[in-house]
């Protein structure tokens, strides 16, 4: 029996709102989306969080990595480089996840609005 | 020894996937504990036994339930023949990443010949190849044969392309400690402080500008909730309370050192943000105008960047400080950067908030890559060790600047003394740190949106010895530490602190008639102890102890604020004195002399505390 029959409701992407291909893309990696239903439960981050390490995953491989907001890190790409899924995660925890143009997953929103907020008010 | 191979063969691994797999395979046949295969006669290929892993992704190899995976694209070739370009990480421990997700990880059988792991470091290489270097006329000529098609491509690019952009080895403090078997015994003060730190974390991190009503009621972090209950605030690690606090005050605290570790080096400023009273407006979305920003910006890339590790004998004007700031760097210049795919990538996002923060961190970071062009004459790829000393500057101006605050919320002046080092504000947000001989750095506050950098440093010069950065950086986390203003500045200092110590002492001893006041929702805990002792402790603000003396040794991080605030409080007990002096003088009959005492306390006890 394939992985994919054996999935709960609660982690089938097609419940997500997600798009065909979105939902096509994560069903092609159970490990991966079987810990984004996990984190899909984690409560928003703090809006006052300013994290000390920030890194960017495409297709769960580290590309761009910041320590106290300056890179220490930047992976070489082919220009062409299309990556099925990006994710950003704060100090080795995840913070917002997209395919393409749709975010599965974002804790991001708090920080969001604060920063804009305090943009506004300076 | 790594194995040696030419440019045009490095070239072939890195757009050839049978070249690539052939290539791991033939070098693996040199690791002790992989299975000699010969390809004559047998069926099966070396490269059959091999497995690449990208993060959790099988991208080749053979699946758990069967099938085989074939990923491998252009994209995916060129990352891990530049990975296996890198050596081992020196003094690096395995162990440490035993239970992490490695960024890269090639198999031959159960026999492991690569890992990479998510923060750079290499654990495993047992097929470590480089390539050889090139002399500068086979550069150039190679230069030339692709001017074609290439035309448009820095020069350092071509340089840099197989030098994988990474610094190394970054400090940074372990992210899962081990729980240490001996540790010093904790004292009360030293616990009491880490609760109040960790409330004010709380504090901030809910609502940071300090509105009426937070964005959330819970959130997460690290692995901890935090939790806000009308008046309560609860930290907790998911299966127990770590914090308890209630209007302010802590109700029960079993802080760890783990969880010290993990919550204690959250960002917070030296003093929360002053509440906003009023209704903020509304967060404006503004799709275009970040549009025509970065587009303006991307067209404007003229001005450079200041050299973050430069040496002051050029030092930036202040007047050039603004025109610093819009530098960003041309799309040439990071063509194949993954910075560039990112930025591409973000643009698809639906209109949001979060999208305008990722692109204004994108564009910070865009920045940062800038330099590497713009001083590319005396950097080239040395960009990559620079940046280990930006990392530095940078939390070196953190440091300094937060050593100024913490003066300039007591006496308020533009210059402080730490050791042998001055700091001084010119103008809003200009910072220069001198010693006895001259300036050592020049930094600027920024503004900037998004997870960018706040400081911007300016100059450094190469007389900043280590023993001065680290004596700052001690300075910085010593908060008893205070930076010192003028002499007499600090005179009407001590003596104004010495007024609040007065008059709260007057106030628990002939008005509350307690030793401690902690009015619910007020601003102000007030204690005296054993001895000397007198602590305030300001609730609000996220400070904690403001002021205390202990032993005869006296800390005080009292502002303007506080002191208006304890001068109104002296100015009431005055007047309640002279009124119960009025009213004791004013009564004649000894037989009213209990029920005026119990007036007389009745109206002394509602000297009230803002």
């Amino acid at each position: 029996m394939s992985t994919r029959t054996l999935r709960s409701k609660a982690i089938d992407p097609a419940r997500w709102g997600l798009s065909v291909k979105a939902i096509k893309a994560l069903n092609n990696e159970p490990t991966i989306l079987q810990s984004l239903a996990a984190d899909r439960n984690l409560p928003p981050l703090p809006p006052g969080y300013v994290p000390k390490v920030i890194e960017v995953l495409f297709d769960d491989v580290p590309y761009i990595r910041t320590v106290d907001g300056v890179i220490t890190r930047l992976r070489e790409c082919h220009k062409d480089y299309k990556p099925s899924f990006i994710e950003y995660r704060f100090d080795d925890e995840i913070a917002l996840f997209q395919i393409s143009g749709e975010i599965v997953i974002n804790r991001l929103e708090g920080i969001a609005q604060v920063q804009a907020l305090q943009n506004l008010l300076n | 020894m790594p194995f040696t191979i030419s440019p045009t063969e490095a070239q072939a691994i890195q757009e050839d996937e049978v070249q690539l797999l052939n290539a791991i395979a033939q070098l693996a046949q040199r690791v002790p504990g992989v299975f000699r295969t010969n390809s004559n006669g047998s069926e099966q290929q070396p490269t059959d036994s091999l497995r690449i892993k990208m993060g959790r992704r099988l991208v080749y190899g053979q699946l758990a339930d069967g099938p085989f995976r074939h990923e491998l694209d252009v994209n995916s070739l060129k990352v891990i023949a530049d990975a296996l370009q890198r050596p081992v990480t020196p003094g690096v421990n395995p162990e440490q990443y035993l239970r992490k997700v490695p960024a890269i990880e090639i198999f031959h059988g159960s026999v492991l010949l690569f890992r990479e792991e998510r923060d750079g470091t290499v654990t495993t290489n047992e097929i470590y190849f480089e390539v050889k270097r090139e002399t500068r006329q086979q550069t150039e000529n190679n230069q030339q044969a692709e001017q074609p098609t290439s035309s448009t491509e820095p020069a350092v690019e071509s340089v840099a392309q197989s030098e994988p952009i990474d610094v190394e080895p970054i400090v940074e403090p372990p992210v899962e400690l081990e729980s240490p078997t001996v540790q010093p015994e904790v004292d009360d003060s030293v616990a009491i402080a880490r609760a109040n730190q960790l409330l004010t974390t709380a504090q901030y991190l809910l609502n940071p500008l300090r509105q009426g009503e937070a964005i959330y009621d819970e959130v997460s972090v690290q692995g901890y909730q935090i939790k806000k209950r009308d008046a309560d605030i609860i930290i907790s690690d998911g299966e127990s309370d770590v914090l308890h606090a209630r209007n302010g005050e802590i109700i029960s605290s079993q802080i760890t050192d783990l969880d010290w570790t993990m919550l204690g080096q959250i960002q917070v400023p030296e003093r929360l943000p002053q509440p906003v009273l009023n209704d903020l407006p509304k967060p404006v979305i503004n799709e275009t105008a970040q549009v025509e920003s970065t587009d303006s910006q991307q067209t404007d890339g003229s001005t450079a960047e200041p050299d973050l590790a430069a040496h002051p004998t050029n030092p930036i004007e202040d007047t050039t400080i603004e025109e610093t700031e819009r530098v960003i760097t041309t799309e040439t210049t990071e063509g194949h950067s993954a910075l560039s795919v990112l930025e591409r990538e973000t643009q698809d996002l639906p209109v949001s908030l979060t999208k305008q923060l990722l692109q204004a961190t994108i564009q910070d970071w865009k920045q940062q890559v800038g330099q590497r062009l713009s001083n590319r004459l005396q950097q080239g790829v040395n960009w990559l060790s620079n940046q280990q000393t930006v990392l530095q500057n940078q939390r070196l101006a953190y440091a300094v600047h937060q050593l100024f605050q913490r003066g300039y919320e007591r006496t308020g002046e533009q210059s402080y003394h730490v050791r042998d080092c001055t700091i001084k504000r010119r103008g809003q947000n200009l910072y220069v740190l001198k010693d006895a001989v001259g300036e050592l750095m020049k930094f600027k506050a920024s503004k900037v949106m998004g997870f960018g950098r706040r400081m911007t440093v300016i100059s450094v010069s190469d007389r900043l010895t280590h023993r001065q950065r680290q004596s700052l950086l001690d300075n910085q986390l010593d908060s008893s530490a205070m930076p010192q203003g003028s002499l007499d500045m600090e005179a009407a200092y001590a003596n104004k602190t010495q007024k609040v110590e007065k008059t709260v002492r007057q106030f628990l001893t002939n008005f509350a008639h307690a030793h401690t006041w902690n009015r619910e929702n007020g601003r102000f805990k007030l204690e005296i102890g054993e001895g000397d002792t007198l602590r305030v402790t300001d609730k609000q603000d996220g400070r904690g102890v403001v002021f205390e003396r202990k032993n005869g040794e006296v800390s005080s991080k009292l502002g303007g604020q506080d002191f208006a605030h304890f001068e109104r409080l002296f100015a009431k007990m005055q007047k309640m004195t002279a009124r119960q002096n009025q009213t004791s003088s004013s009564q004649s009959q000894p037989t009213d002399k209990s029920e005026v005492t119990k007036n007389g306390f009745k109206k002394t006890s509602a000297v009230e505390m803002d």
